[in-house]
């Protein structure tokens, strides 16, 4: 039987005060066998508390190889990212000033 | 605006006040002959401070216009320029728009463009007159602030119109939620200076179950290449909550690219467009803003030892109440002399309670103080006088409500005594004392209440001219005869001034008045002291708090009504036949010498008394504002604190009424207006 990858739906607001709720859920899921879907649609601010947990679950999840799918688009986590110079796959460089756009 | 961005607004625009309070008082300190090297410091690391925070924040008109300031003091502590009356006068004018800058960022109103544009102005015209390297020799050399953070420069200064590549190891060390503690915030700021290249670090990251989510483990290393001196680049690390080590490396041109990111990101999400995302949802900005510009006037400071001593006696009580349960509902009949110790251990508990609760509405009197050294140093420039301001028991405490309500009556006597009482160097050398006058100002508790003193050895008041003034403005009848203290006692009266030239200052005859009213509605009073040639004293005392008063209870009719005691002069048993009728006046009393008014409380307050006879009742001499008035009631009930309760939050303003409270037995009494109740009775008179 096919069963539907569980999703993680980021919060619009994902940061460090949301990172203890963040992790419980994450953690259920760092050794789940089947690829695990983190959706990022709804985030319109996320900080490096935060960037940093999904960091580490993608890390965790890459050393037992597993998969982890991003779905959803969201210019908010783009740019922090960038900004701490996590920006992600094919654009991996050196991070842009022009994505410096915070707010709490 | 999101409420926690507002928690970190608040807490940086309260450091900021209070450090340009810090760095006023430091520039008033700053003796140009002699400057102190660690204050030139402390002053910049204020500027610096205020420049790195309102930069975090983009506050960007607060920011450009400190970053001003610093190179002004930067160039200062480096000894570059010397430090003279008017560099430090036009810093005392910077910290002057700074405040007001922030003051209106804070309310989230218009900055005043042209007085920060004059003064920034002012700054660079400074700054473009520096004197040269060579001609720096005599000028005093100051060390740098102090940082936290390490820096070691491979080039000198000098060189630093060129470009240099500089490489920061940028290892975070607060805890994520600290306010700024986001390395982002500081990434961005580096990144205006020049081309900025970042590589994160995850080889601290530990396992995903360690991992704790207040704790950052990435470190970054940040290469830079930029015109900028070092020091610019430390003024952005030095707020940055990090362990940062600061390099110079080859110039930019022989430098290869950056390297690019040495961690293993997460996998991307899908390259689509990016939707329109409201990144600062504007929703309760305006709702928050009012209570952003309240907040200072709103909020207390409470000592971590009141706080504790607060729990203590509330622990206390908690372990009496818990007794006297169980000694109710254990035995049969109830052990009543227990019960009653219990009551009493309470009692005291409760009344330790309400000390320590008042204890934490304490403020010190230096808050209100502050102000004057910059008043005095302005003031006495302007007026070519040369003064020594003294203060003393800055540290006595009064409640805050007290404390917001003197600044302004303090203010007033301040300028009076720097205006009319000191005088001129030349004079007092004339008079055969120094050419620097003393002001002074002393604060003490002195039992229940705080004495405060404004003086001077100035020239005091001339009576006679005071005298020969009321006379003319009918004041005083031409045949009076006033004791000297009645005589100073008439520049309280309202648009009195013997001032024949009105200055800026004052002379108009606006403030004694003012000054009397204000403090006497603080439940205070005013006395003044002089002597010709030596000088004058004000002195004003006023109750710890006005959360609860010293009162007499008193009945009229059916009602009980509260006298606060400050007020009672007397209380008195009148024989038969002592009270007289007076044309114009109505029913008065001889005491002491002088005929008194007397206010019958049952007809003010329209009541129907018990007896009606004065010698069947008590009254009670009241005095405010130098006048006297017999009160007359029904009977004396006893002395007692009470609580005040407002009566304009409760119910609405009653004349003659300053506020009620809750008594014993649940009933709810008048607290009197003294003031107005005098007020009553010299309009009845003048009727």
């Amino acid at each position: 039987m096919i069963t539907d990858p569980p999703v993680v739906l980021l919060p619009t607001r994902s940061s460090v005060r949301e990172c203890a709720a963040l992790k419980q859920q994450l953690l259920a899921l760092v050794a789940y066998p089947e690829a695990v879907r983190i959706d990022v649609t709804d985030v319109e601010l996320i900080d490096t508390a935060a960037l940093q947990l999904l960091f580490a679950f993608c890390r965790e999840r890459i050393a037992k190889d597993l998969s982890t799918i991003w779905q959803g688009d969201s210019p908010a986590f783009r740019a922090a990212a960038t900004a701490v110079s996590l920006q992600v796959g094919d654009s991996a460089g050196p991070s842009s000033h022009s994505a410096c756009q915070h707010d709490a | 605006m999101t409420l926690e961005m507002d928690q970190f607004h608040s807490g940086f625009f309260e450091e900021a006040f209070e450090s340009l309070d810090a760095m006023e008082t430091a520039l008033l300190q700053l003796d140009p002959g002699a400057p102190n090297a660690e204050a030139i410091n402390s002053i910049f690391r204020v500027a610096h401070s205020i420049k790195g925070g309102s930069g975090m924040f983009s506050f960007t008109e607060v920011a450009s216009f400190t970053h001003t300031l610093e190179t002004l003091l930067d160039e200062l502590r480096a000894g570059r320029m010397p430090v003279t009356r008017p560099t430090i006068d036009l810093l005392l004018k910077s910290t002057d728009v700074l405040r007001g800058m922030l003051q209106a960022t804070q309310r989230k109103s218009p900055v005043d463009q042209q007085t920060v544009a004059d003064i920034q102005f002012d700054l660079e015209q400074m700054l473009a007159k520096r004197p040269s390297a060579a001609d720096t020799a005599a000028v005093v050399q100051v060390a740098p602030a102090p940082t936290n953070t390490s820096l070691s420069s491979a080039k000198p200064e000098s060189l630093r119109p060129k470009q240099m590549t500089w490489t920061i190891e940028f290892r975070p060390t607060a805890r994520l939620p600290e306010p700024g503690a986001d390395p982002s915030r500081v990434f961005c700021e580096l990144a205006e200076l020049g081309t900025m290249a970042l590589v994160a670090h995850a080889d601290k990251l530990p396992a995903f179950a360690d991992l704790d989510p207040e704790v950052c483990y990435l470190t970054w290393t940040i290469t830079l290449t930029t015109e900028l001196t070092s020091e610019a680049i430390q003024n952005i690390l030095d707020w940055a909550e990090a362990d940062c080590q600061l390099r110079a490396e080859e110039p930019a041109s022989s430098r290869p690219d950056p390297a690019p990111i040495a961690s293993n990101p997460p996998p991307p999400p899908p390259p689509s467009p990016p939707p329109a995302t409201n990144l600062t949802p504007t929703g309760d900005a305006g709702g928050n803003s009012a209570k952003a510009a309240t907040a200072d006037s709103n909020s207390i400071r409470v000592a971590t030892e009141k706080l504790d001593e607060l729990m203590n006696t509330v622990g206390e009580i908690v372990i009496a109440q818990s007794m006297l349960m169980q000694l109710v509902d254990g035995a049969e009949p109830p052990p009543v002399d227990r019960i009653r110790a219990g009551l009493i251990h309470l009692e005291r508990n409760v009344r330790e309670l309400q000390e320590s609760v008042m204890r934490v509405r304490m403020l010190p009197i230096r808050s209100a103080f502050s102000r004057f050294p910059r008043l005095v140093h302005d003031l006495s420039a302007r007026l070519n006088k040369q003064i020594e301001l003294k203060m003393t028991g800055e540290q006595t405490e009064l409640d805050k409500k007290v404390l917001e309500k003197i600044g302004d009556p303090l203010v007033h006597l301040v300028r009076n005594s720097i205006d009319h009482g000191i005088e001129l160097p030349e004079t007092r050398i004339a008079a055969g004392k120094s050419a620097v006058g003393t002001l002074f100002l002393n604060a003490y508790q002195l039992g229940g209440s705080i004495v405060i003193e404004v003086g001077d050895d100035g020239a005091g008041l001339n009576l006679e001219r005071i005298l020969s003034k009321a006379r003319a403005k009918g004041l005083v009848g031409p045949n009076d005869s006033l004791s000297n203290e009645a005589v100073a006692n008439l520049i309280f009266q309202p648009g009195f001034s013997t001032t024949e030239v009105t200055t800026e200052l004052s002379g108009r005859g606006v403030g004694m008045d003012v000054v009397r009213r204000n403090i006497e509605e603080l439940g205070g009073t005013v006395e003044l002291r002089t002597e010709v040639g030596k000088g004058s004293s004000v002195v004003i005392t006023l109750p710890l708090t006005l959360a609860i008063v010293d009162g007499l209870s008193v009945a009229v009719g059916g009602e009980v009504y509260i006298v606060p005691l400050v007020a009672i002069i007397a209380s008195l048993q009148f024989k038969r036949g002592v009270a007289r009728q007076l044309a114009g006046v109505g029913e008065v009393f001889l005491f002491r010498g002088d005929y008194i008014p007397i206010i019958r409380l049952h007809d003010a307050f329209n009541l129907e008394p018990r007896c009606h006879d004065l010698d069947l009742g008590s009254v009670m001499v009241v005095e405010c504002d130098g006048r006297k008035v017999g009160l007359f009631v029904d009977e004396l009930l006893g002395q007692q604190q009470v609580v005040v309760k407002s009566m304009e939050t409760n119910y609405r303003r009653i004349e003659g009424v300053s506020g009620a409270t809750i008594l014993g037995d649940g009933s709810v009494a008048l607290i009197l207006d003294i003031p107005g109740l005098v007020r009553y009775a010299a309009e009845r008179s003048a009727a």
